[in-house]
């Protein structure tokens, strides 16, 4: 059933994905909620929150501030923590509350901007949408704010890369971002930035020095086009998982920088049973990748509950799915292996009848998967599907 | 970085002082609130599926249910909730209010038993449109032949005179008089507010007993929805914890049951106040003098232990956290700060106690702004009690002294003086422990 959550919990919502994507750049968020949303990404989102400081804040809207619709309140609450706080940004997000009187974000921080002087950016976050739509509004309205006007071809540092839509409800955590920039450094590329983990505000406004784009994640991907028609930067999907499977991609980035033409693999075809990965679609697709040079597997479908792009989707796969949909795909007999986050096992009852490799999707499973070290990165990935994918269970 | 974290002293809290804000809180003026990893408590759909053998529909955008669901995920009890997710365009055209009864159809389709009760739980959004879960409620319970409740989980409501910590408890009571069900009062004494069964060592229980009591009945104890039903049969209410005050008060207009607040104390003249005034309202003379004794012996054994040690006091605390300051210092600690972000009226008696042994102790407000600046505040403390003063200062030994698990009476304040020799004893990671408590917001 559609909307209807029977197995699974609700999905990190939009307003998590901006603050994700900002969390390590300074700035002072700002979620005009009534406490509840800023507490579900604080507690439920946001692995980094007990150990490292940020300034996101409720803006604790009651019930007397909302039917009375006295924004004053709430810009009397930021110009008086301003006094206090000393940040790169303002950030200004909603939530459902707010969505439903019609606030108006922009309008509210051109307010701030002129009172403060601070670059204050509005996010028309609702806590309808899934985290991917704020991560995508979030690395756009960093491209769109922090870079400067134009690209400049003398400061382009060759077979440099910035890595776009690094947060971790897609990728967990710093050390897998760190072995994504292992693999890149192992072949002589250089990572100037990363959108947005371990790097800061700075680092991302130099990030048109660097000779291309490579969008880590599908939230990214409005990005990298933005910064394709925007300063002529090229991009690529990344895959960087497995060995042959990340290698590939190294070779088409290779390519792609020596402006020379580069002929994709052909997937080999199916074989029997075949496995399905569910995640985020770029994500997803780079195991797809691994699966197919690594261990020669075909038949290998991807699924996101999230959204996906057109242009890297395959027959068999499919985006913004819902239970029933990844029900009835488990439990059809069509697939031996399912690689994905630990929850999806729950589809799998009473008898399992596929076999899994579990890696977090902090997006799903908050912080039930957060502590889990499985990442889907480099060749560590292989190691996680030994024995093989041949092995059947139930 | 600000030039001063912000916080009081103990000296500068007075009902009538210019500098405090509206209704007691420790802030002056309104101000963006941060949310400390340690921040959170055991949330609305928790405490609301207290009701034995209930199953739960939650009605919201899904960014309202996530932490409700990883909790109930994290802690067993995801089986008996279910979300239904409200989009925006379902927001404009009350679609989401359509789709309920075919979505209750189809979760008792799927359940292997029919619940004894069915929580709808609403959220803020729905307050703001008005929408009528009453009526809903009321003919649901007529379709399905089961009692159906309605929560609120909207914290929008927080400064009205129905927050969702209160509202929510009446929730739950409320089917204690939403039925057709004749009252039949009995020997039975309720105890309400609290969230876990009150410790089995409670003196409290044989005291009740002894009063002529033959059930001491509370919804975290009972098994089945039949057992909780018979909380309307009871003489009296005895309220432990603020929280259930609007229900007992409901309860007294609609059932006839009177109630005595009853608070969970430290102190032990407070202890032995809280029972000379039970006594009173029972109409009995309770023999607590001797459960009085033995607890004054073990504070003095404990006051060599407690001489000098600098303990923090959280707000967190399974109680008042000035009154939990005023037994520790009259143990014979050293009161290092105490967190708070809002003074109620029945504490002011423990701020002037305080004030009177240590007028300069400071009280931080872990909601401030500047709080979001600092790891740690420059006040050091032996033991921290409560996630929120362990969290700003980590070098201290934690206590966590929460509601899953509910002292009360002398006891409580013997287990106060147990639970220090262990955690003064033990090395807990705050970090894991606070995690393990699946704490919402």
């Amino acid at each position: 059933m559609r909307d209807f959550h029977l197995i699974l919990p609700t999905f990190a919502p939009d307003f998590s994905g901006v603050c994700s994507t900002l969390f390590e750049l300074g700035g002072t968020v700002v979620i005009h909620d009534a406490g509840g949303c800023t507490g579900t990404f604080t507690g439920y989102d946001e692995p980094r929150w007990f150990d490292q400081q940020a300034c996101v804040f409720t803006s604790n809207l009651d019930d007397v501030e909302a039917v009375f619709g006295t924004d004053e309140i709430l810009l009397n609450k930021i110009f008086s923590s301003y006094d206090y706080l000393n940040s790169n940004f303002i950030a200004l997000l909603g939530s459902p509350s707010p969505m439903v009187l019609g606030t108006d974000y922009k309008a509210l921080a051109r307010i701030i901007e002129k009172k403060t002087g601070k670059k204050t950016l509005a996010f028309d976050t609702k806590g309808t949408e899934f985290y991917d739509r704020g991560v995508r509004m979030a690395l756009l309205a960093l491209a769109q704010n922090f870079l400067p006007a134009k690209r400049d071809p003398a400061q382009i540092i060759p077979r440099s890369v910035n890595l776009l839509g690094a947060t971790p409800l897609d990728v967990t955590n710093r050390h897998n971002v760190e072995v994504v920039r292992g693999l890149l450094e192992g072949k002589g590329f250089q990572v100037l930035s990363v959108w947005a983990m371990g790097s800061g505000l700075e680092e991302i406004g130099a990030s048109l020095r660097a000779q291309c784009n490579i969008a880590l994640t599908t939230p990214a991907l409005e990005t990298a086009r933005y910064l394709e028609e925007r300063y002529g930067m090229p991009w690529l999907p990344g895959a960087f998982s497995g060995q042959a499977g990340a290698g590939e991609f190294l070779l088409q980035l290779q390519a792609l920088l020596e402006g020379r033409s580069f002929l994709p693999y052909s997937p080999p075809s199916p074989k029997g049973r075949k496995t399905l990965v569910i995640g985020d679609q770029l994500v997803a697709n780079g195991i797809r990748q691994s699966l197919e040079l690594d261990l020669g597997l075909g038949g290998v479908d991807v699924l996101t509950f999230f959204s996906g792009d057109a242009a890297f989707q395959r027959p068999g796969d499919a985006c913004s799915i819902d239970e029933d949909q990844l029900l009835e795909r488990i439990r059809s007999g069509s697939y031996d292996l399912v690689i994905g986050d630990g929850m999806y096992r729950l589809f799998d009852k009473p008898v399992p009848c596929c076999r899994y490799v579990e890696i977090p999707h902090v997006a799903v499973s908050s912080r039930l998967g957060w502590s889990d070290p499985a990442y889907p990165f480099g060749r560590s990935f292989l190691e996680l599907l030994s024995p093989g994918p041949e092995v059947l269970c139930g | 970085m600000p030039k001063q974290i912000y916080h009081f002293r103990l000296s500068q809290l007075d009902p009538q002082a210019p500098l405090l804000g509206v209704r007691g809180n420790a802030v002056s003026g309104s101000c963006l609130h941060y949310c400390a990893p340690s921040a959170g408590g055991w949330g609305i759909v928790r405490i609301a599926l207290l009701v034995p053998e209930s199953v739960m529909l939650f009605i919201a955008p899904h960014g309202c249910g996530r932490h409700g669901a990883v909790a109930s995920m994290q802690l067993g009890y995801r089986n008996r909730i279910f979300y239904l997710d409200v989009s925006a365009a379902d927001l404009v055209l009350g679609d989401h209010i359509n789709k309920i009864d075919g979505i209750v159809d189809y979760i008792l389709a799927q359940l292997p038993q029919k619940p004894k009760a069915f929580l709808i739980c609403a959220s803020c959004i729905d307050d703001l449109l008005a929408s009528d879960y009453r009526g809903i409620t009321a003919r649901l319970t007529k379709k399905h032949g089961i009692p159906f409740g309605e929560v609120h989980m909207n914290p929008i409501t927080k400064n009205s005179s129905t927050p969702p910590p209160l509202n929510v408890q009446r929730s739950i009571y409320r089917f204690l008089w939403n039925t057709d069900r004749a009252r039949t009062p009995d020997q039975g004494i309720n105890l309400i507010g609290h969230f876990s069964p009150v410790d089995r060592g409670s003196e409290l229980y044989p005291l009740l007993k002894e009063a002529g009591f033959s059930q001491i009945r509370q919804v975290a104890a009972c098994s089945t929805f039949e057992e909780f039903m018979e909380m309307r049969n009871s003489r009296f209410n005895l309220l432990l914890k603020q929280p259930g005050r609007l229900a007992c008060q409901d309860m007294g207009r609609s059932l006839d049951i009177p109630f005595l607040r009853s608070l969970v104390r430290y102190r032990l003249e407070g202890i032995a106040e809280s029972y000379r005034a039970l006594s009173q309202f029972l109409n009995y003379p309770l023999n607590w003098q001797p459960y009085y004794d033995q607890a004054r012996q073990k504070a003095v054994a404990h006051q060599s232990r407690l001489q000098g040690l600098r303990v923090a006091v959280g707000e967190s605390v399974n109680g008042s956290p000035f009154e939990l300051a005023c037994a520790l210092a009259e143990y014979g600690a050293e009161i290092s700060f105490i967190m708070s972000s809002a003074v109620a009226d029945y504490e002011w008696e423990y701020v002037d106690r305080l004030r009177e042994l240590n007028p300069d102790i400071p009280i931080y407000t872990s909601y401030h702004p500047t709080m979001s600046t600092i790891r740690q505040i420059q006040e050091q403390a032996d033991l921290a009690i409560g996630f929120d003063a362990s969290y700003i200062c980590p070098e201290a030994k934690l206590m966590v002294l929460d509601s899953d698990q509910q002292h009360y009476g002398f006891e409580a304040a013997a287990a106060l003086l147990e639970g220090i020799d262990l955690a003064l004893a033990e090395n807990v990671s705050a970090k894991e422990l606070l995690y393990s408590k699946a704490l919402v917001v």
